[in-house]
């Protein structure tokens, strides 16, 4: 079973134990992808939004198991999502599964079905500000980054400096153009 | 379609500029997301290359990606020069290696005499050149390098691809790669480099060998060389034998290549084609 698992943010440049292959390629579907859920140290972290947000192209990799069950518990674990949430915040679309899918999970879909994939995970994680489950503005997400102390801010830039390059979304360049934090990524 | 060709036609700088245009206009991000454009210089040699228009690019399978990620290196079908760079776009960024360059080099065997300081026909010409990786000078030399033989150019020059995995080396020898020193000069900056670092790139151990712009920091350094010369002569590496339409793709950050032995005289016709690729992940 060939598995592939979609990424934007951290995924990226720091796996850690996801049986990965070694390569992230950058020709993964368009998505609606923003900084748009406030991680619990104060980083604006990159999601998945609904569908008004602009789309940009997500990279993706093949997974070394070929069990599905195994690369979605290795994607929680990495994600550190508890066990009772794994069902929603992992996402997941496998061929020949039944269903009607929308939005984010059919773009997906078409993308799995046109590379010829068996199955595709994907963190499902939703957007977050201040306790809430909101999508934040951009000048929301600009004011909260300003304003953390010294060593979240610190942490805050490097998360949205190390972003690849291709997820180059409304709030990254506000973000830029604000604060200066430009990207450092290769990709 | 007008504002895409043009761009195109002014190949990398036209994309920066592209791409700035856009972040004046956000509303046209999402097309230029879209849009599958192509990074073609119009360079006199590469000028021809038609302008794509298509909504499907060429693309990697499934089972070629697989290959890749698993041995390093992958040999494929690439008809034309376009197809290089549509293959090249689906690994990552294409750039061109001099400021103001073609996206696509064109490696044309060249007499010590004429070649350009710095690369490796100013100090080897015709001859073989060693096994090394590309753009060891570059603090993060780019991660893909595609080599296609050129339209109506003839090549009886394997090159030879050596995966570093394939390389018989101990642990102590590897912790030596990793700890030794070099001086790594060709860029604006010299800087210092293992000949392989684990903390160059977060998440990746990259390989950097080219001992045209490496010297040894150290005495001791000059060990790590010694051991990877002598595992690279054990080593059984790969001949790929050029072919119209031939295309190689190596894993720059662990998979060294060579420009193999073979009768080369200023005659032969040994053009390749070659487009750099940046990539993070």
């Amino acid at each position: 079973m060939t598995i592939a698992c979609l990424g934007w943010g951290s995924l990226i440049w720091d796996p850690r134990d996801l049986p990965t292959r070694g390569i992230w390629f950058p020709d993964g579907p368009l998505l609606p992808i923003e900084f748009a859920r406030e991680s619990d140290d104060g980083r604006m972290t990159l999601v998945l939004v609904p569908e008004t947000a602009p789309l940009v192209r997500s990279l993706w990799t093949l997974l070394s198991v070929g069990d599905l069950g195994l690369a979605r518990e290795a994607l929680r674990r990495r994600e550190c999502v508890l066990s009772k949430n794994a069902e929603v915040q992992i996402g997941q679309w496998e061929r020949g599964q039944a269903g009607e899918r929308v939005g984010a999970a059919r773009r997906i879909e078409r993308w799995g079905v046109s590379l010829d994939l068996d199955a595709v995970i994907w963190t499902n994680l939703s957007p977050k500000f201040h306790e809430q489950d909101s999508v934040p503005s951009s000048e929301e997400v600009v004011g909260h980054l300003n304003a953390l102390a010294y060593e979240k801010r610190k942490n805050a830039e490097r998360y949205i400096r190390m972003a690849p390059r291709q997820i180059d979304t409304n709030y990254r360049r506000a973000i830029e153009r604000e604060l200066g934090w430009t990207p450092l990524s290769e990709m | 379609m007008r504002e895409r060709v043009r761009f195109a036609l002014e190949g990398a700088q036209g994309l920066e500029r592209c791409s700035q245009q856009f972040r004046t206009f956000p509303a046209k991000m999402q097309e230029f997301n879209e849009v599958n454009l192509l990074l073609v210089h119009a360079s006199p040699e590469s000028s021809g290359v038609p302008i794509s228009d298509r909504d499907e690019r060429l693309r990697l399978s499934i089972h070629e990606r697989e290959r890749l990620s698993r041995q390093g290196w992958l040999e494929l079908y690439a008809p034309s020069s376009r197809d290089l760079i549509e293959l090249a776009q689906s690994l990552g960024r294409p750039h061109a290696t001099r400021a103001g360059g073609s996206i696509i080099d064109r490696l044309v065997p060249t007499e010590r005499q004429q070649a350009r300081p710095g690369t490796m026909s100013y100090h080897l010409g015709f001859e073989e050149f060693p096994f090394h990786t590309d753009g060891a000078y570059l603090r993060i030399p780019p991660r893909f390098i595609l080599l296609r033989l050129a339209d109506g150019a003839d090549s009886l020059r394997p090159t030879l691809v050596c995966p570093f995995s394939s390389l018989s080396l101990s642990n102590g020898e590897s912790e030596t790669l990793t700890r030794d020193v070099w001086v790594v000069r060709g860029s604006r900056r010299p800087f210092l480099s293992p000949i392989l670092s684990d903390s160059t790139v977060h998440g990746h151990t990259l390989l950097r060998f080219d001992l045209f712009c490496m010297k040894p920091a150290s005495r001791r350094s000059e060990q790590s060389a010694q051991i990877l010369e002598s595992a690279l002569k054990k080593a059984n590496p790969v001949e790929v034998i050029w072919t119209p339409n031939q295309a190689l793709v190596l894993d720059n950050w662990r998979t060294l290549h060579a420009r193999g032995e073979g009768p080369l005289d200023r005659n032969e016709g040994r053009i390749l084609e070659r487009v750099s690729v940046r990539s993070g992940g």
